[in-house]
């Protein structure tokens, strides 16, 4: 008998928990999809598995996508945190440069949302480093242990500890660091230059103080999951997506929760990027709409584009992150009138529980999903796969009471009206990384996934004329099959400073090697072995006088600048039309990308079932009631050709394909779509 | 403010300027400082559409745009240095909402305005020592304004230069609605431990010499309050004291509120104090004179030596005059004893800018020493 050897990927998202484990021996995907469990993520996890039917000893590899970063510090349900500062500085987490950061302008309502860390748990130590790295003045111990003491009576539970100039010089902060840990006995201590070695005093105690924040939450859910999957024989490493798009251990997911916010929208970009390649398409958006929320993100010559200068709520966040934007509309998003009697979308779901009004579980709002209903988009005759049989006469009750509120009888119009504005709100957001990043959308295919993603990325596609889409095989799995496809990945970081002119090509590698061993040591300990490991260098670049930066990748085997200036004056050229030849150029950061290649599972999509493609024929609205093809996309051979108006069931997925679109089936499994009148 | 901008946005808008006006100069009128005028009528348009339009009533700004320059030699001798910011500060209250602490107000748009510590001292021989909120400069109300900032930086050359041009350094943010005044934005120099004016004119500063070692210290204004400080909860004045935005001092003589160590709020004595603090205030009848009094650009309030002495305030002073629905007014007191002991006389545009009638029961406020 065959030994069954899994690869398994698990995505938690707002509304469903998807599972997708490759089956080694025989290359087959298994796929399902459980309700998320709100608070208890890692029980999603464990129902997600008992689903598949796999046994825990059988998994060779398990990465996991999760939430709990962002759902702790959007729910404010962080642990209590302190902050240690330099004398003089305590303010900084509440003042940063004066900048609002989230909206209020002309609105004389507006309040600064409370900062994560409360002005009494901010504590100045007397020390002071200069910006050339020297110490001023040692770390004040006396000091130390009194607010230490101050913490241990405020039941601080996560220190974070951010001192002036410490991305140059990090012995004070360190210092402070080692004693609080001794003072205050099992006390997660963050320091703010191990994790954000950056100029920036605001924005490095921001991240640093969100990660303190944060870390006892994650080391609980993180020690949870891993007991409980041991319990189910799991034996293999757990390893987290990371905002990075790369994977990390459990140990070092522990220790950088700040870079976890992104760990499941990454997913579906990493499985897209993947897909796109497979496919023969190099320049794509991707359009992963969920229950919850849609994410959508960039990808050119198949690199996402990564960002450095992020926030999350209002907040920086300075860590490397997929340049992904999120909005809060889905499929389970509730459809509302708003005061002016105009409609609005979201961001409230009605989840998995209830769900929308149609899944027959107690849902009364209506939502997206009960509008496809409405329009013909989702079947009514015949159970989902999953064996949800959806229910017509709920959905349009739950559109009835929107109806009356705006005196209207056309539940129809009121359906399609409703699918309007989301899709207007969503191609706001593919604008936002396309247009406002200086991308024509035009010329980037589509990728559709995620639950409710393939039912409506036409319809972006058709508002912002984009002539292609694609939507992959497991369309509703493809954020896991991003996770199962995850290499590990470290993103370090050095403040350098320096001219061109003035910098020896010596000195900087002298900067990179002792970078460069930290992330081979410590991708060993994440079990991978030195032959897998690749690392890529990049210079965060400007002109003298600049303040804002671009990556330049380097070669370290270059013997002089020239290469590298050349290819930045390039670059500026690309970015802002223009280069300045004659200005000296600087080097602010060095960036090391080091990734620990994984075995990837060989990924063949075949065609299942011999019965007929063609599932029926029915009525849906496009403009207007059209008669309209619907098909089972596991019956498609490769080769089949169609055309819109037509869907496609599967499970996980429903394709909606708009009149003026055809659509083929490719070798590699996507749908590829192209609408001529477009191109 | 929730939906985009848009043309229709503007069409209820008329603007009329006339030439020769404050805000549309005729040739060769100097200009300059157009942020300074721009703040002055964001706050000219509050008090004027809170006249129409009470809830939307906002305490006042921190004035213009708080320029500061700080310059001097390089240390390799090639060059200077120039370190420029605008320290924004705290936002007026409005109904129901405190203003927040040092931060872009509503008409401003959202950028820096003040530059990283880290990025100062890598690019000048300058050195951050402080930067943090300033203590109970908010104005004072039943909604409290935001914390105005309070900015050190040392001088490391040989030789340096400030300049700043900055407003409301005598006449502070106004208060609303009865609300009080934020502290006054100020900006000094503090040389061997003493604090020096650098200027005769409170926030204009031209090219001051600074030595090694000073420490420019710039205190950005509180924003304006917005209700009757003794009329706060409580336990907000407790919150805002655990949390040292304001000191037990300034809560007890300000918001008349006593606080107990252990147990926070100590309600019988706030009652007590509350109510001792009511019957002392000042409170006149308004009465229309003939003609508003000014005395150059200053608009002088008369009143008894009685009145001004239970007011605690001399000729010269900088007093206010509040009202339960409007903007204070502000004036310069003129102590003359041929004046009515129980009423308060304004000219007709004194009256316009309160809102008030005659008749109508006033408070007098003596502001805070706006030079201390």
């Amino acid at each position: 008998m065959t030994a069954r050897r899994y690869v398994v990927g698990i995505d938690v998202g707002g509304t469903f928990t998807d599972i997708l484990a490759h089956e080694r021996h025989s290359g087959r995907l298994l796929s399902e999809k459980v309700p998320s469990i709100p608070g208890e993520q890692w029980r999603g996890v464990l129902d997600a598995l008992t689903a598949l039917g796999i046994d825990g000893a059988d998994i060779d590899a398990f990465v996991h996508g999760t939430t709990i970063a962002t759902n702790a510090l959007l729910e404010r349900k962080g642990a209590k945190t302190g902050l240690v500062t330099t004398q003089g500085f305590r303010d900084v987490l509440e003042i940063g440069k004066t900048r609002r950061l989230i909206g209020g302008l002309f609105d004389i309502g507006w309040q600064r949302p409370a900062p994560i860390v409360s002005r009494d748990l901010r504590l100045e130590v007397a020390e002071r480093t200069a910006a050339d790295g020297t110490i001023l003045e040692p770390v004040d111990e006396a000091g130390l242990q009194a607010l230490a003491e101050h913490f241990r009576a405020a039941g601080v539970q996560s220190v974070a500890v951010c001192l002036l100039n410490s991305y140059v010089n990090d012995a004070n902060e360190q210092a402070v660091g080692a004693l609080l840990r001794e003072l205050l006995d099992g006390v997660p201590v963050s320091e703010s230059a191990v994790l954000v070695p950056e100029q920036g005093e605001f924005e490095r105690t921001s991240t640093c103080v969100l990660n303190a924040y944060l870390t006892p939450v994650m080391i609980a859910y993180l020690d949870t999951l891993s007991d409980s999957l041991t319990s189910r024989g799991l034996a293999a490493p757990v390893n987290i997506m990371g905002s990075n798009g790369g994977a990390m251990s459990l140990e070092t997911a522990a220790g950088r929760v700040a870079g976890t916010f992104l760990s499941g929208p990454v997913g579906g970009v990493t499985g897209a990027r993947r897909i796109a390649e497979m496919a023969g398409v190099s320049d794509c958006i991707t359009f992963d709409m969920g229950g919850t929320s849609t994410d959508v993100a960039l990808i050119r010559n198949l690199q996402p584009r990564l960002s450095h200068d992020n926030q999350i709520d209002a907040f920086p966040l300075q860590m490397p992150q997929l340049d992904i934007h999120t909005i809060g509309a889905g499929g389970g998003s509730i459809v509302w009138v708003q005061e002016d009697g105009t409609l609005a979308i979201g961001p409230q779901s009605a989840g998995a529980v209830p769900g929308p009004a149609c899944y027959g579980r107690g849902g009364r709002e209506a939502t997206i999903s009960d509008a496809n209903l409405l329009l013909g988009r989702l079947p009514t005759a015949r159970a989902l796969s999953g064996g949800l049989m959806l229910d017509a006469a709920l959905a349009a009750d739950a559109f009835r009471a929107l109806a009356d509120r705006l005196e209207t009888e056309d539940l129809t119009g009121l359906a399609d009206a409703a699918l309007r504005v989301a899709v207007a709100k969503m191609a706001g957001a593919v604008r936002e990384v396309s247009v406002h990043r200086g991308f024509d959308p035009r010329d980037f295919a589509l990728i559709g996934f995620g639950g409710a993603g393939p039912m409506h990325v036409f319809l972006v596609a058709d508002e912002l004329a984009i002539p292609r889409v694609v939507i992959p095989r497991f369309p509703g799995h493809l954020s896991a099959l991003g996770q199962m496809l995850a290499d590990v990945r470290l993103d370090s970081v050095a403040a350098l400073g320096g001219r061109l002119g003035d910098l020896a090509v010596s000195t900087v590698r002298e900067r990179i090697d002792p970078m460069v061993d930290r992330a081979r040591a410590a991708l060993i300990q994440d079990g991978i072995s030195d032959d897998r490991h690749q690392h890529a260098i990049s210079m965060d670049m400007r002109y003298v006088g600049q303040s804002f930066t671009l990556a330049i990748p380097w070669d370290a085997s270059d013997a002089d600048w020239a290469p590298l200036r050349r290819a930045f004056d390039a670059r500026h050229r690309e970015t802002f039309g223009y280069d300045d030849p004659q200005n000296d150029a600087e080097i602010v950061n060095i960036r090391l990308v080091s990734t620990g290649v994984v075995d990837k599972p060989n990924l063949r999509f075949e065609t299942e079932s011999a019965e007929d493609a063609l599932l029926e024929t029915r009525r849906v609205w496009f403009d207007g009631w059209r008669d309209c093809a619907v098909y089972t996309r596991p019956a498609m051979a490769v080769g089949f050709e169609f055309d819109g108006p037509a869907i496609v069931e599967e499970p996980g997925g429903t394709t909606v394909v708009p009149p003026g679109w055809s659509v083929s089936l490719h070798a590699s499994g996507v749908l590829h779509c192209r609408n001529d009148n477009m191109l | 403010p929730e939906t985009p901008v848009n043309h229709g946005s503007f069409m209820p808008i008329d603007v009329i300027n006339p030439e020769g006006s404050f805000v549309n100069a005729r040739l060769p009128a100097p200009c300059g400082g157009m942020v300074e005028c721009r703040a002055l009528l964001a706050g000219l348009m509050v008090g004027a559409l809170g006249q129409a339009m009470p809830e939307k009533l906002v305490g006042d700004l921190k004035g213009g745009a708080n320029h500061v320059y700080i310059s001097g030699p390089l240390a390799d001798g090639h060059g200077i240095y120039l370190c420029y910011e605008y320290p924004a500060g705290g936002t007026g209250a409005s109904r129901g909402v405190d203003g927040s602490h040092a931060v872009r107000a509503f008409p401003e748009g959202d950028f820096n305005s003040v530059q990283s510590a880290e990025v100062i001292e890598r690019q000048s021989p300058l050195r951050v020592e402080r930067h943090g909120l300033r203590e109970d400069s908010c104005g004072d109300g039943e909604f409290r304004g935001g914390l105005g900032l309070r900015r050190e930086i040392r001088v490391l050359s040989a030789v340096g230069s400030l300049s700043v041009l900055s407003d409301k350094n005598v006449i502070p943010p106004f208060g609303v609605a009865a609300g009080g005044s934020g502290a006054p934005n100020r900006f000094t120099v503090v040389r061997d431990g003493a604090v020096i004016e650098p200027s005769p004119m409170p926030g204009k500063v031209g090219d001051f010499k600074l030595q090694a070692g000073d420490i420019v210290r710039m205190e950005s204004s509180g924003g304006g309050g917005y209700g009757d400080p003794l009329e706060r909860d409580p336990e907000r004045v407790h919150g805002d004291v655990s949390l040292g935005y304001v000191t037990p001092e300034a809560a007890r003589a300000r918001f008349g509120v006593v606080l107990d160590r252990a147990d926070g709020v100590d309600a019988a004595a706030t009652r007590d104090l509350r109510d001792r603090m009511r019957a002392e205030r000042v409170e006149l009848d308004l009465q229309l004179s003939n003609a508003d009094d000014w005395r150059a650009t200053r608009r002088q309030i008369g009143l008894s030596s009685e009145v001004a002495a239970r007011l605690g305030a001399d000729t010269g002073d900088l007093i206010e005059v509040v009202t339960h629905s409007g903007v204070a007014l502000r004036g310069w007191l003129a102590v003359d004893e041929s004046i009515d002991t129980g009423a308060l006389a304004l000219g007709p545009d004194g009256l316009a800018a309160l809102g008030a009638q005659p008749g109508d029961r006033v408070r007098l406020n003596r502001l805070r020493a706006a030079v201390s």
